[in-house]
């Protein structure tokens, strides 16, 4: 699924450990959702929108 | 490392070489299947979705080459080799096709979440690099 995570995170200037830390996953669970090898669940993708505060459907396209 | 791997782990280090040493098949395989799951199934240091997702992925793919392996085995092993032999060859137990199926899951786990820390690391994760 392609995602706008790495463009959001970006723009915050935090580096994939600071965000991972945040939605309390793993760093490479993080790089796993920016390179598309993986989708997140709904609670963390629901974990993602509020943390950038936009719409799930702003950040992940199906 | 969590004491369930630590139990798996000694079960297989301080089991087998008793099994080898009385020449019993059998035991071999049931402390090595045994301990295998208990490494395999023991809850990770970093215990998010995406290691629930491979360890999923590691089993149901161990499963299906284990089950083809297995089936491929003892059809050479019953159906071939008996053709050429005197005696019944041995077969491949039940748990020692299951010991099988968890060595390749647990490989798959691990290589697959080596693989996702390579890359991480390659993409410069510990820095601020986008």
């Amino acid at each position: 699924m392609k995602n706008r995570l790495k463009e959001l995170r970006a723009e915050k200037d935090w580096s994939q450990g600071e965000l991972a830390e945040r939605l309390e996953v793993s760093r490479q669970t993080i790089n796993a959702i920016e390179t598309e090898k993986y989708d997140p669940s709904l609670p963390l993708a629901f974990k993602i929108a509020k943390l950038f505060k936009q719409p799930i459907e702003e950040i992940f396209e199906a | 490392m969590s004491p369930q791997k630590i139990g798996g782990v000694s079960a297989i280090v301080l089991g087998v070489p008793v099994g080898i040493i009385a020449s019993d098949r059998e035991l071999v395989a049931v402390i090595t299947c045994i301990g295998l799951q208990l490494i395999f199934f023991a809850k990770e240091r970093v215990n998010d979705e995406r290691v629930q997702q491979l360890k999923m992925k590691a089993m149901f793919l161990a499963m299906s080459v284990g089950m083809a392996v297995m089936l491929v085995a003892n059809h050479y092993l019953f159906v071939v080799l008996r053709r050429t032999l005197d005696s019944m060859p041995p077969e491949i137990s039940a748990w020692e096709a299951i010991a099988g199926i968890m060595l390749i899951a647990l490989g798959l786990f691990h290589y697959w979440r080596w693989q996702d820390g390579r890359q991480s690391a390659a993409d410069g994760a510990t820095t601020n690099e986008h």
